[in-house]
């Protein structure tokens, strides 16, 4: 009895195990199905393709603030170093003291060549005088010489050298005349010149004070913040300005967006073999007014947008099976079976993937392409009690339910 | 002297409970292990229905209908095959023990007996099928029990090959089991008691066959 059940069991055994090899082997004629739990639906998305590199927040201007010295002596600086100032802000005052000794000066000397004028005005009023007085003693009483010439010509030539002095007083009083206008233009000039105080032209901070007053005498950063990088060489190679740009750090929520508006043509330290040339950057940041404030100084995270699809069919990135030469995706079609289908990748971001070619949108593929017993064979899963919806009980009435259980008894 | 019907101990020493059936006048406590037996039948179904075994005809609904519709759809198939685990039950202890019954003058109850060591076998086998459909996607007609496998490779015939999935290892142990007790209670010729035993199996595969082949979720 007992060797009886011995090769019972044997052969039992041996039955089994060629029927799992026949239904197990490669290209099995038996059917399997596979018992699949997950799946996902192909979805639409816009997909990027982003470069990552670090940057990082640098304010976006400085702007240098010069002393003339020529404009005055300085007196002070009004502002501190870190101070925040808008466009009107005054920055540093001159000594106005200068200004009046100057000013003392110029009112003197144009003083004294009025009074050099007024003078000349006399003389010359003295001289008319003398002219017309001689003119009418030579007509009247002639003194009469030996030959009864002379005196005539004596007289003649007085009248011709006053008149000669008069021309001589008026051509040095209009010389004194363009003297006094010239003070006068100059003493306007400092009356005019109001600037005692240098103001600001643009808004920010103050970043540095030259006490020394070496120029520039004052640094101002603006508040607008920007972002500087740098990217290795073969970054390089996919960048171009005027890339979208997503910012990110742990001291915001979220990104900030932004432009790569300059990317150096050449790089940062003098190109040498033996290491790897960086060539800076700069990005200008979107303004958001709900955005919390950049703090200048940070380090970001810097996502350049290097490629971007909208609408792409995507599928998760282990539904994706990579054979020898092309990628697979396995879609549970509407005939209940498991298809094998050739698929064309696009991006990739995270753990999305545009499927350029072999998949439509709504179509439901498998997430794990290893659990597949067998291509085109059916696939079945267990109940999930936790969809089930009273509502769907409801909605599908009597008759339905009944028919659904009467199949489910002949199975 | 205890005469209960110990169904394992039945099941696997046949000598001894052989006689101890024959001998004994009463054999109490077969309704309550019918009854026991129907309910874990029924109770099995629903397990491999839970985990979809069979419920392929579904699977082509995903694409169409919502997942709530889609999952009730599955819990309606789950409810169909635990009663038809109870239908099972009852017409596997049943149906053989009321034809060996007519055939013969003993006792139903000790007909139902020998059915209560059968129907263990059964549920052992569907029990077994829920791993390998799971893990190794073989369902009842790529049973590896069965003779479906080799019928997959050798015809193209689909009702050949439901029929030969039917055809398990288990169902031998059974068709053994029964011509074991009932050539010791009915007396007859061990061939007369083969072709009873052959005939009355060999019909209740042909029904399950046809049960399977059909595809009632087209026709209803």
């Amino acid at each position: 009895m007992k060797k009886k059940t011995t090769i019972l069991l044997t052969a039992g055994i041996l039955f089994v195990s060629a029927n799992l090899y026949l239904a197990l082997k490669d290209d099995s004629k038996a059917v399997r199905s596979s018992y699949i739990n997950k799946w996902a639906t192909v979805g639409k998305e816009s997909l990027t393709e982003t470069l990552q590199a670090s940057g990082v927040v640098t304010p976006k201007d400085e702007h240098y603030i010069y002393y003339n010295e020529v404009s005055g002596e300085f007196k002070s600086f009004l502002v501190k170093e870190g101070d925040k100032i808008d466009s009107s802000t005054t920055l540093f005052e001159y000594s106005s003291d200068n200004i009046d000794e100057d000013l003392a000066e110029l009112e003197a000397e144009r003083s004294q060549l009025v009074r050099e004028s007024t003078l000349i005005e006399e003389q010359i009023q003295q001289l008319l005088y003398l002219q017309s007085v001689s003119i009418s003693s030579s007509n009247n009483s002639a003194p009469v010489f030996g030959d009864g010439s002379s005196g005539s010509d004596s007289s003649d030539l007085l009248l011709v050298s006053i008149e000669k002095e008069i021309y001589d007083k008026q051509l040095e009083k209009s010389r004194v005349k363009a003297e006094i206008d010239k003070y006068d233009d100059l003493i306007d000039a400092y009356d005019g010149s109001d600037e005692l105080g240098r103001s600001s032209e643009v808004a920010g901070t103050v970043k540095k004070i030259n006490y020394e007053l070496k120029n520039p005498i004052i640094t101002i950063i603006s508040d607008i913040p920007k972002v500087e990088g740098v990217f290795t060489e073969q970054d390089l190679k996919n960048v171009e300005e005027g890339m979208e740009v997503y910012i990110k750090s742990d001291l915001f929520k979220g990104t900030v967006g932004g432009t790569l508006t300059k990317i150096a043509e050449y790089p940062e330290t003098d190109p040498s073999v033996k290491n790897e040339s960086r060539y800076p950057f700069e990005i200008e940041l979107e303004q958001d007014q709900n955005q919390d404030p950049i703090v200048k100084g940070t380090h970001v995270d810097v996502d350049v947008v290097i490629n971007q699809v909208v609408n792409a069919s995507t599928v998760p990135e282990k539904s994706v099976k990579k054979g020898k030469k092309n990628s697979y995706i396995y879609v549970l079609n509407e005939k209940g079976v498991v298809e094998e289908r050739k698929i064309k990748k696009g991006l990739t971001e995270g753990d999305k993937v545009e499927v350029k070619k072999g998949a439509k949108f709504g179509e439901i593929v498998m997430k794990n392409p290893d659990k597949i017993q067998q291509v085109n064979s059916p696939f079945f899963n267990r109940l999930n009690i936790e969809l089930l919806k009273k509502k769907t009980f409801k909605e599908e009435g009597k008759r339905t339910i009944f028919k659904h259980i009467m199949v489910g008894f002949f199975k | 002297m205890n005469n209960r019907v110990e169904v394992l101990r039945g099941l696997l020493n046949y000598n001894y409970y052989t006689y101890k059936l024959r001998d004994s006048e009463h054999v109490p406590g077969v309704w309550k292990k019918t009854t026991l037996l129907i309910l874990l039948s029924g109770m099995v179904f629903g397990v491999s229905a839970y985990f979809g075994i069979g419920s392929e005809y579904l699977s082509k609904q995903l694409t169409s209908v919502s997942r709530a519709e889609y999952e009730m759809q599955k819990l309606l198939f789950m409810i169909g095959q635990t009663i038809l685990g109870l239908f099972f039950g009852g017409v596997m202890i049943f149906l053989p023990a009321l034809f060996f019954w007519t055939l013969s003058d003993i006792e139903l109850k000790k007909m139902l007996a020998v059915q209560l060591f059968v129907m263990p076998v059964l549920i052992l086998e569907k029990v077994l099928l829920i791993p390998l459909a799971v893990l190794l996607g073989l369902t009842e007609i790529s049973s590896p029990f069965s003779l479906g496998i080799i019928a997959q490779y050798i015809t193209g015939n689909e009702f050949m090959i439901h029929l030969l999935a039917t055809m398990s290892i288990f169902k031998i142990w059974i068709v053994f089991i029964e011509y074991k007790y009932l050539k010791m209670l009915m007396e007859r010729s061990p061939k007369i008691i083969l072709i009873i035993v052959i005939s009355i199996n060999l019909l209740i595969w042909l029904f399950a066959a046809l049960f399977s082949f059909i595809q009632f979720e087209k026709i209803l």
